[in-house]
């Protein structure tokens, strides 16, 4: 009776502990898959601020969806949206022309463990650079188009007056 | 005096001193005066946005205003300047005319001379009337440029056309009027 009880009780232990290491593993995404899509502004002359977005799909390995993510852009961490049933993702960052010039930015992406980490690095004052990302995508911004460097109109009125002053010229040495 | 006919050197002197042009030139200012009042209707279409319908009637004047203007100015400046083309190509012109004619015995030397003041006239008129009209373009486009689009900036479009066309063929005008 005794080794039969021992039995059960080992079985529903090891039940249970398993139970808890798949609810674990569950929350993390395993060998992510990512599909991404980025954009940025180009256009200065009209548009007030820089926009940095990235699009992207993920798919785990073990099959986790719908994850609580988030992610650091251009220094700031923001969390990243997603639609309804958890397979896109969307994260972005709006801020001044200067504040975004041209060149490349990565993207790191937490999950909910990773950002509990960073929150704990903030709290000590330490840098965050070193907690490793679930995964990064870059977004190449090549920098907003702010108009022409000469105004057409300028150009025109430079042209008139030179020619005017080629036939002011020319006049003055007819009446000289 | 009454009645008595004129000379040729006394027409072509006539001709030399009066502000009158030929038909031809008319035509040549006029049509010239047109075409460059023309050319700012495209500009407050295209960059001022003006409807070109709504403002038909306005174009319409001040277009015929600055084309009577101009053609002024060019008249005063050709009158201007012809006197001066003239004494600068008078020995060139006496020089190819009289090499052209050196070997005719049959004209005397008065008729050869009234032949070279006919040239001289002649080639002094064209030259007068191309730089008057050269001249005149130049300095009216870049009074058009300026006032419409630094000066006038802040002004409504139909506004910044009237003030731009009659503003640009006035000082055009009046300018043609100095003396040198």
């Amino acid at each position: 009776m005794d080794t039969t009880k021992m039995c059960k009780f080992i079985i529903v232990v090891s039940l249970a502990l398993c139970t808890v290491v798949l609810a674990v593993a569950g929350e993390t995404c395993q060998n992510p898959s990512v599909a991404s899509q980025v954009y940025s502004t180009h256009e200065a002359s009209v548009v007030v601020n820089t926009a940095l977005v990235a699009e992207f799909t993920l798919k785990c390995s073990n099959g986790v969806k719908n994850l609580a993510l988030y992610a650091e852009i251009n220094g700031q961490f923001v969390p990243v949206t997603k639609n309804e049933d958890g397979t896109h993702y969307q994260v972005s960052w709006v801020g001044e022309h200067k504040q975004a010039p041209r060149g490349v930015y990565p993207v790191r992406v937490f999950d909910s463990d990773g950002y509990q980490q960073i929150k704990k690095a903030q709290r000590n004052e330490e840098s965050s650079g070193a907690i490793k990302a679930l995964f990064t995508l870059s977004i190449d911004h090549s920098g907003p188009y702010r108009g022409p460097w000469l105004q057409s109109e300028f150009i025109a009125a430079t042209t008139a007056i030179i020619v005017w002053y080629c036939a002011y010229t020319a006049k003055s040495k007819l009446q000289s | 005096m009454v009645g008595k006919k004129l000379t040729k050197q006394e027409e072509l002197l006539l001709q030399d001193f009066s502000r009158n042009v030929t038909t031809k030139s008319s035509a040549l200012f006029y049509g010239n005066a047109l075409i460059v009042s023309a050319i700012p209707l495209w500009l407050f279409w295209r960059i001022h946005q003006m409807d070109p319908y709504q403002s038909a009637l306005v174009w319409a004047a001040m277009t015929i205003v600055s084309t009577y203007l101009v053609a002024f100015a060019y008249r005063n400046t050709k009158f201007i300047l012809k006197h001066k083309v003239a004494q600068r190509r008078e020995e060139a012109v006496n020089r190819e005319v009289m090499k052209s004619l050196g070997d005719d015995k049959k004209m005397s030397r008065k008729e050869k001379d009234e032949r070279a003041l006919w040239k001289k006239n002649e080639v002094a008129d064209y030259e007068a009337t191309t730089f008057a009209i050269f001249y005149n373009n130049a300095f009216y486009l870049v009074l058009a440029i300026i006032l419409s689009f630094y000066i006038l900036k802040t002004t409504t479009p139909t506004i910044n056309y009237i003030l731009t066309v009659g503003v640009t063929s006035g000082i055009l005008a009046l300018f043609s009027t100095g003396s040198q």
